[in-house]
């Protein structure tokens, strides 16, 4: 445990170094989520109409906690992907495998670092969503849990992504697509799709719990306890994910390391 | 100590229809505490692999790894006493400064803070960082960026050091640096070197023993001068200032021990034997009267040791599967 600390911290010093060293990037990151809320809902805003002030006030929530799940989940998306990548050639992942306790150590830190430097950076976007959504959202012990879930979901999906780069050093735009798809479920509605599709989203990552937090963030959720049937699918989604991205990174460490993949055989 | 025991490798390339390529084929070498062992071979010939393989990042598909004592899969990557480069500038982040660098993979590694702290003071002074110690690696010089790589290697104070490559693309001054640092840490220090390069100048210099291998095969080894005597340990060299006729070019090189070679303006012709006892003088005294009696002058006559260079042509040239 005290070197998945040791490697946490390190972690969390290199992202620190490298947002300091590239500030202006850093900036323009978060701009650029910054944008792409304000440009997403004022769209929605201008389509739905008028409507009540407690309608307008569920849907800025709703599309805050939507787009924050998002932020959390596009970044650590597509930081473990492309970091394996980029590592492989630079040169630096090899030494990874030497010195760590093992990849998936690393990888475990690296998740939970980009969970800490996020969050430093969610504060000022969160500020700037709810001035421009003239809104904030209610948070409560049921809004952390479920948000903490999908997190956790999007984190193990994110695992077996890696597994793949691991194997096929270019996985492309699939960290990306999947970007996007988060991006739709943050913003659409999916209280309102066909029961058959329901289903569908139950077994991807993101989408059930991103629905779940905009219904407690809008203040429609009011029923959601740990045995509701909601929250039980959410939790096995999670826990899912972890143990399938987990096992499959692991089958593909192995698997890279038989085929001689971490080197330039 | 690195002990490596009939040591296997198959890649098997390509997903659907995997294709067999042998890497090592049945690899045995015992290095020694504190030894510099160089391994040296033509591209392919399972070098990097073997590097790999103690590493920990390839699997082999048979054999034994033992590294100090134990077997290199029966502890943890981290637990391993091995540090290693592998293509020399390619293992540090180049948007860390250097002291960013050696602190990242100490903490990596579980180096105690304090404990980094100091290593990495002392290590930078001894490969002439210090003053750099702020920059960024990516603004470094190639030789910095290696010495930078070895800095990190070195920052768990492991028993055992793999370098791949160790001068690759450095000047004759980086060059150096490296080549007497790799000294120190093996005389001052007791490391156990495993390197692996083409340079052969390097290899005969800081080398304690070096191996020579080919398509995956362990093909000799021994100190160098035992390689140049495993060649031959006496040769006359003559170079001729007009070429030969072909009718006394033809007769020569059916002669034993003969080899005759063509140069830019003429011939020349060599004359090895394994000992001063056994050199041919009858053979070299029938060449001299043939050239005299054919009028063709001498440029040069010398008595010289091969390379190693000559000794590793050798050694692997028709070497086959």
């Amino acid at each position: 445990m005290s070197g998945l600390l040791s490697q946490y911290i390190a972690e969390v010093r290199r992202r620190f170094w490298l947002l300091k060293r590239y500030a202006v990037g850093s900036v323009a990151d978060l701009l650029t989520f910054y944008l792409i809320f304000a440009g997403i809902y004022l769209s929605i805003r201008s389509v739905v109409g008028s409507v009540s002030p407690d309608e307008v006030a569920a849907l800025a929530a709703a599309q805050i906690a939507g787009f924050l799940a998002f932020y959390f989940s596009s970044m650590v998306l597509s930081s473990i992907s492309n970091q394996l990548r980029q590592e492989a050639d630079q040169g630096t992942l090899e030494q990874l495998f030497i010195a760590s306790k093992g990849i998936i150590w690393i990888i475990l830190a690296r998740l939970a670092a980009t969970f800490t430097v996020d969050l430093a950076r969610a504060v000022p976007l969160f500020l700037l969503l709810s001035v421009t959504a003239r809104n904030t959202i209610q948070v409560s012990p049921a809004f952390f849990l479920v948000f903490f879930l999908l997190l956790v979901g999007v984190y193990g999906f994110a695992i077996l992504l890696g597994g793949l780069t691991l194997l096929f050093k270019r996985t492309g735009q699939l960290p990306f697509l999947f970007q996007v798809l988060f991006l739709g479920f943050g913003f659409a509605s999916l209280a309102d799709v066909p029961s058959e599709l329901k289903s569908i989203l139950a077994v991807l990552p993101f989408a059930r719990g991103v629905m779940l937090l905009k219904g407690i963030a809008s203040g429609k959720a009011t029923g959601l306890t740990l045995l509701s049937y909601d929250f039980v699918v959410l939790l096995a989604n999670a826990i899912g994910y972890v143990v399938a991205g987990t096992v499959f990174f692991l089958f593909a460490e192995h698997l890279a390391k038989k085929k001689g993949l971490l080197g330039r055989y | 100590m690195i002990a490596v025991k009939d040591l296997w490798k198959v890649y098997r390339l390509g997903w659907i229809r995997p294709r067999p390529i042998p890497a090592l084929r049945g690899l045995s070498i015992c290095i020694r505490t504190g030894e510099v062992f160089g391994l040296l071979g033509p591209n392919g010939a399972g070098k990097t692999t073997t590097v790999r393989l103690v590493c920990g990042l390839v699997h082999p598909t048979s054999g034994a790894i033992i590294v100090d004592e134990v077997p290199v899969t029966a502890r943890p990557p981290s637990t391993r006493p091995i540090g290693a480069v592998l293509e020399g500038n390619r293992n540090i982040y180049w948007n860390l400064s250097c002291w960013e660098n050696i602190m990242y993979f100490a903490r990596t590694r579980g180096v105690r803070i304090a404990e980094a702290r100091s290593r990495a003071e002392a290590l930078l002074t001894d490969f002439s960082l210090l003053a750099k110690r702020r920059d960024p690696a990516g603004s470094l010089s190639r030789g910095m960026q290696q010495k930078l790589s070895l800095c990190c290697a070195l920052i768990s104070d492991p028993s055992v050091l793999l370098l791949d490559e160790p001068t690759l693309g450095l000047d004759v001054a980086s060059a150096a640096m490296i080549r007497d640092r790799i000294r120190d840490l093996s005389e001052a220090l007791s490391k156990t070197i495993l390197l692996t390069t083409h340079n052969l100048e390097l290899a005969a210099s800081v080398c304690d023993r070096v191996g020579i291998m080919n398509h995956g095969r362990l093909v000799q080894s021994g100190t160098v001068s035992e390689f140049r005597s495993l060649v031959s340990s006496v040769r006359v060299h003559l170079e001729l200032k007009s070429p030969l006729t072909d009718s006394l070019c033809k007769a020569l090189r059916q002669m034993r021990c003969v080899r005759v070679e063509s140069m830019q303006d003429g011939h020349s012709i060599s004359i090895e034997a394994a000992s001063t006892e056994q050199f041919p003088v009858g053979i070299l005294a029938t060449i001299l009267r043939s050239l005299d009696e054919e009028g063709i002058p001498l440029t040069s006559v010398s008595t010289r040791q091969p390379s190693l260079e000559e000794v590793f042509v050798r050694l692997t040239e028709g070497d086959g599967q």
